[in-house]
């Protein structure tokens, strides 16, 4: 019988990414005490995306669970090759996240990938440098996409991402059509696209050059709006 | 505005959740041809991803999200089942859901 590591045994070595991948493949097999060691490790990660989006505490809660659950149902298909696992949760708690607001909102709005349960594709795939930072590189990141927006893009992303309006607020707020506030997002939205999300010319199964990637980016900031709106979560 | 163009649009707009019930139709037809298309929407969910975690609380009650996290891991660790794809797992030991 192959060695199985308990919480305690797993705690002091899971911090390392060699201790990520033997807990990973310990989920893989079946351990409910590495899965839960995963869970320890990253579930804030998932809440603090959940609660950005969904604006709300108890739903934020609710897919936080209901995905880590569902996650351990499917690890058999965790390909540890195509992607971290920190990817994995965060692309399919943005996923599951915004086809929730979807549903809260009643809005008929369509997220790129509807799923009733975890997608195949969703455990391997696109592996982004991005989904690699901590927060903190993350944020200096999303504030230097932000100073290269003219006022009317800053001001829609803004309010979009960090004060949780729809499009139908934002446009209220800038005395603007539907059409034109979602143009302004969109248009924020693409130039950040370009100058945060450089194509990786490497092979795709390759781990993504973080450092490389940093390098790009290293200026020192501080977190870019302290503020939270509470406007979703009164609209749902 | 060229075609493609509007598609790219869509695509950003796609991996928001921002599409209406007719251009998330059309954008769906377009999508399943297009690696264009696809790439951009990995590209700015991956964006839009930082861009949700840097607006988080970056001020959180310590207290809460210790009592936050055993909640949430008790009740995972309740239910999770006992095998997955057929494999039969390893029961955790007594007291491992509290952490």
């Amino acid at each position: 019988m192959e060695q199985v590591f308990w919480a305690g045994s797993w705690s002091s070595v899971y911090s390392s990414s060699r201790g990520l991948r033997s807990l990973c493949r310990e989920a893989v097999k079946g351990s409910h005490e590495a899965f839960l060691v995963l869970f320890d490790r990253y579930w804030q990660d998932v809440f603090r995306l959940a609660y950005s989006v969904l604006r709300n505490e108890a739903e934020a809660e609710d897919l936080v669970q209901g995905l880590f659950l569902e996650v351990h149902t499917t690890m058999l298909r965790y390909d540890e090759q195509r992607g971290s696992f920190r990817t994995l949760l965060l692309r399919y708690a943005y996923t599951r996240a915004i086809d929730h607001r979807r549903h809260l909102e009643s809005r008929r709005y369509y997220t790129s990938v509807e799923i009733e349960e975890v997608e195949p594709e969703l455990l391997v795939g696109h592996e982004s440098p991005v989904y690699g930072l901590t927060l903190e590189e993350g944020t200096r990141l999303i504030q230097q996409g932000l100073e290269q927006l003219d006022d009317k893009q800053q001001a829609a992303v803004m309010a979009y991402f960090f004060r949780g309006l729809s499009v139908n607020e934002i446009a209220h707020e800038l005395g603007e059509s539907f059409g034109n506030a979602r143009h302004h997002l969109y248009r924020g939205l693409e130039r950040m696209r370009r100058v945060l999300a450089p194509k990786d010319e490497a092979d795709e199964s390759s781990e993504p050059d973080r450092n490389a990637f940093l390098r790009l980016h290293r200026r020192p900031t501080e977190r870019v709006a302290p503020e939270v709106s509470v406007v979703r979560a009164r609209s749902i | 505005m060229l075609e493609h163009d509007r598609f790219r649009e869509l695509a950003s707009l796609a991996a928001i959740g921002e599409l209406s019930l007719e251009d998330h139709e059309e954008f769906q037809r377009h999508k399943d041809t297009c690696p264009e298309c696809r790439e951009i929407i990995a590209e700015t969910t991956s964006v839009a991803t930082a861009a949700f975690l840097a607006a988080s609380p970056n001020k959180e009650d310590a207290a809460l999200n210790v009592e936050r996290h055993r909640r949430l891991r008790e009740g995972i660790a309740q239910r999770l089942p006992a095998s997955i794809g057929g494999l039969q797992v390893e029961p955790a030991p007594a007291g491992a859901a509290a952490q």
